[in-house]
């Protein structure tokens, strides 16, 4: 697909999440502050292509007349905050982690690396529950708690790639003739892990999005009326049978940006082939 | 005047799996002057490598020590690791895995002078020129090049520096037949036009017969023969040397099949052995073979580690 | 009597149909019964793909454009799989270059050996096993009852090679065909293969195409020897009369190039430039950009000049007293 003009696996998805980003947070101001209040009188009105639809309502109301438009929209900017944040943070840690665990060795590698090891061995679940119940869920709490959620995979293909990178020919070539360890990672390692790293980022944001969900679902995101896309199915999920599209668009939403979040990843990995072996390997699917 | 570089009683093993050490080389002494060409033959996993990445200072003796040009280096002092850094460079087998994909021609062979932060005396475009490249190369990433091209572009990088030793691990072994030859001429011009020293890492005598002073062949950790390579070829004392010589294809349709037959594979580096190392496969060896190390002995310019050697 | 394996103006391409890369343009060698042919060339020269191909091992995306292969008098180019089957393994056994990735590391390599015979010859894998341990030792590994047991990582690879050698003779094949048989292997360690495949073939009567870079493998162990230069082969004879008086300025450079034993340094006989890869190829003489001895004429096709008993492919064959050193050096690789 490549090569004869543009690489539709790349911008395809990229052009989605793209627009789903601006939509999310130049949307609900186009709309008005009005579509988002409660309505009583117009609770739970179907889409504009069924019978009872409501005008300037295009995706229904839910259950206390809000227009659902707005809410999937507002709830995006903060799934899409949390999402987006946690994955950059993940990342930043991760590559930090990984260099000095890949690069330097020795003993940070083994405190780094068991670190990794107990961490995925804990129920994250449980830590998150802890955490909002101690600090709160107000979205820069959740961007650290995600963050904490998603930085072993990047932890793990940094250090790999750095590991690797640090034995090449041409690293030791470099360091032979006298080259800094800072010059050496600047230089020659950092170059491969970047790469990398954009690709289990795409990866994360699909994976973060998800997990955001899941703890707005149960409750540990951000309080009502603050909308998030997990908890707009969660005060939907009892209507289900009546008015499906409250549980819907969000739900939509979600399953969009992450094939989309994914999609980039594979089409980033295929682009640039560093790293992709590591990044198959680690990744469990 | 001291030599280039002179190894004493170099010892190096790893921890490998399972507990078990590993000892690449063993007591290893060796000098080599300038302009000389001081061969180290042996088969893999002999310690070849490790010695040479020693000498270039890329890893850390056990024990021993090395001197370049009369300087020994504690690692602590940065100048005196820089000072050398500038007297010895390393030239290495896989001239693909040497090279950075992500650095032209150009900045591969200026980055020693980069990292330095100096201006060497000679440009990128001499440097080119003594490795008899196009200076129109230098734009060109090492994908675009051949083998031969690429173990040129390592070779103009190793000499940016302006070294007095150069280390050359294996540097033909990769690369097709006739080309082999064109760097190996490549190296002694060089050698011819800067006086540079060389310590060549191979394991085909025939190729360290034509372009060595001197030669080490190396078993399991240590020089078992040394001398001038004229002797060390044609009358091998050590009978490890003299199966190498008899490994090498003869050349001759019809010589074939007349020569004394190679028994076994090389003992483990990782036994624990009283002895010589190599009475597991000596046809001569005798009990004194298996109880005891052979020391060192002088005879005449060669020096081998036999019992029986004469 | 029947050729072990006839090669008949064999072309194979790659790539795009539209666009093919010619790698293998016209390849004609004969393996007689009972000799060994050495198929000697560098990179690029199209040996292994040659060698590859006529067995149908040549992979994907790889097309036998023309020209006919027989072993053993049967057809194998066109044939379907189970002729191919039968006759891989059957008649002609295979050893690689590297022979960790011949052997599978989870089986023992008896077993292995053992389904080798069975693929040809049925029966149970037990039935086999004096025939594996007869074979181990044929290939001279040492206390053949107990590797048999063994995994193939817990041989070395000198030991690995023989096993790949007893797997290709587990059927008797008539022909063996050995891709750098020797090239991963220590000096020491090479010299004990040849000597095993040396008498696989001539003890045996057996034939063998041997495919590799090194001159020396060549004129250790084969009778004949072949050699490619991009995609053709340049030149074919004896060893003998190759090796003493090679017609083709190739071969010369070649022998020239090759370090040899001996006291004393001295400048080798290097050739210029290097060997071209397909899709580069010179048109007419392919090797003229490098040759000493090249002339207008070499512009055209050149035209094929049998000698003694061998020929080669040159506008001037066996003008080689002004050898490939005297225009050596100018220009790099």
């Amino acid at each position: 697909m490549r090569r004869r003009g543009i690489d539709l696996r790349l911008w395809v998805p990229l052009g989605v999440l793209v627009l789903t980003i601006v939509a999310c947070f130049v949307g609900p101001m186009l709309l008005g502050p009005e579509a988002g209040q409660q309505a009583l009188g117009e609770r739970l009105a179907p889409p504009a292509w069924l019978p009872g639809a409501i005008d300037g309502r295009p995706l229904g109301t839910d259950a206390f007349g809000r227009d659902m438009l707005t809410r999937t929209l507002e709830g995006g900017q903060v799934s899409l905050q949390v999402g987006f944040g946690a994955a950059t943070g993940a990342v930043l840690v991760g590559m930090v982690l990984g260099l000095v665990a890949g690069y330097w060795g020795g003993w940070c590698d083994r405190v780094i690396m068991a670190g990794a090891d107990i961490w995925l061995a804990f129920p994250f679940l449980v830590i998150a529950l802890a955490a909002v119940a101690v600090v709160g869920s107000d979205i820069p709490v959740l961007i650290v708690l995600l963050t904490l959620g998603g930085w072993v995979l990047p932890t793990r293909v940094t250090r790999t790639i750095a590991l690797r990178v640090r034995s090449e020919d041409y690293v030791v070539a470099a360091a032979g003739a006298g080259a800094s360890d800072l010059y050496l990672v600047r230089r020659h390692v950092l170059p491969q892990v970047l790469p990398a790293n954009l690709v289990v980022w795409s990866f994360t944001v699909g994976a973060l999005v998800v997990i955001e969900g899941a703890l707005s679902f149960l409750g540990l995101g951000v309080k009502p009326p603050t909308a998030s896309w997990g908890n707009i199915i969660a005060d939907g999920t009892p209507y289900l049978q009546t008015a499906w599209w409250i549980v819907a668009w969000p739900a939509l939403m979600i399953v969009v940006t992450v094939i989309c979040a994914n999609a980039l990843g594979n089409a980033l990995r295929g682009r640039w082939n560093a790293g992709a072996d590591v990044i198959d390997k680690e990744v469990v699917p | 005047m001291s030599p280039v570089i002179a190894l004493e009683g170099l010892a190096k093993g790893y921890d490998i799996a399972g507990g078990a050490r590993l000892t690449a080389v063993d007591d290893v002494s060796l000098t080599i002057a300038a302009g000389e060409t001081y061969a180290l033959v042996g088969e893999s996993g002999c310690g070849k490598s490790t010695l040479a990445r020693m000498a270039a200072m890329l890893t850390a003796p056990d024990a021993g020590q090395v001197s370049w040009s009369g300087q020994t280096v504690s690692q602590q002092r940065r100048s005196a690791v820089r000072a050398v850094r500038d007297h010895t460079q390393f030239v290495f087998q896989d001239p693909a895995a040497a090279l950075s994909p992500r650095l032209t021609v150009e900045e591969a062979v200026s980055e020693p002078l980069r990292i330095r932060r100096r201006t060497g005396s000679r440009s990128v475009a001499d440097l080119l020129d003594d490795v008899g490249l196009d200076r129109s190369m230098g734009r060109r990433y090492p994908r675009e090049l051949s083998g031969g091209q690429r173990q040129r572009v390592v070779i103009a990088r190793a000499l940016a520096l302006e070294p007095k030793l150069l280390v050359l691990d294996e540097p033909v072994a990769s690369l097709d037949v006739s080309v082999q030859a064109q760097v190996l001429n490549l190296l002694a011009d060089l050698q011819a036009e800067h006086g540079l020293a060389y310590l060549l890492i191979a394991h085909d005598l025939a190729v360290v017969s034509s372009v060595a002073d001197r030669i080490g062949v190396m078993y399991l950790g240590q020089i078992v023969e040394e001398g001038p390579a004229g002797d060390v070829v044609t009358t091998p004392r050590h009978p490890y040397t003299q199966m190498l010589i008899a490994s090498v294809p003869a050349f001759v349709p019809g010589e074939r099949g007349e020569r004394p037959r190679v028994v076994g594979d090389p003992a483990s580096p990782t036994e624990r052995r009283t002895g010589c190392a190599f009475a597991t496969r000596c046809a001569f060896a005798t009990q004194v073979c298996l109880d005891v190390a052979p020391p060192r002995r002088e005879l005449g310019d060669v020096a081998v580690r036999c019992h029986h050697a004469s | 009597m029947t050729a072990a394996l006839e090669i008949d103006d064999l072309w194979v391409e790659a790539g795009d149909p539209d666009d093919p890369l010619v790698l293998v343009r016209g390849v004609s060698l004969t393996v007689a019964a009972a000799s060994v042919v050495g198929l000697v060339g560098e990179s690029g020269s199209g040996k292994t793909v040659t060698c590859m191909a006529s067995l149908g091992l040549a992979g994907r995306g790889v097309r036998i454009t023309g020209g006919s292969v027989r072993a053993q008098g049967i057809e194998l180019v066109g044939a379907d799989e189970r002729t191919l089957m039968r006759v891989r393994g059957g008649v002609v056994g295979t050893v690689f270059q590297d022979p960790l990735s011949s052997l599978n590391p989870l089986q023992r390599i008896g077993d292995q050996i053992a389904e080798a015979v069975m693929l040809h010859h049925g029966g149970r894998r037990r039935s086999h096993h004096a025939r594996v341990v007869e074979l181990l030792a044929k290939v001279g590994v040492p206390a053949p009852e107990q590797r048999a047991r063994a995994y193939p990582h817990e041989l070395s690879g000198g030991l690995r090679q023989r096993v790949a050698i007893a797997m290709a003779l587990a059927n008797d094949p008539a022909l063996l065909v050995a891709d750098e048989p020797t090239t991963a292997l220590d000096v020491t360690v090479q010299a004990q293969v040849l000597d095993v495949i040396r008498s696989a073939t001539r003890d045996e009567a057996r034939s063998a195409l041997i495919v590799t870079h090194d001159l020396g493998l060549v004129a250790e162990v084969a009778d004949r020897v072949a050699v490619m230069y991009a995609g053709q082969i340049v030149e074919e004879g004896p060893v003998a009369s190759v090796f003493q008086d090679p017609q083709h300025p190739y071969t010369r450079g070649l022998l020239a190039s090759r370090p040899v034993l001996a006291a004393g340094r001295r400048r080798l006989g290097a050739m210029v430039g290097r060997p071209p890869l397909p899709g580069s190829w010179p048109a007419g003489c392919a090797f003229a950009p490098r040759c000493p001895v090249a002339t207008g004429a070499c512009g055209e096709a050149p035209p094929i000049r049998t000698s003694d008993q061998g020929w080669s492919r040159c506008w001037h064959p066996g003008s080689g007293e002004t050898t490939a050193t005297s225009r050596a050096e100018e220009g790099a690789a």
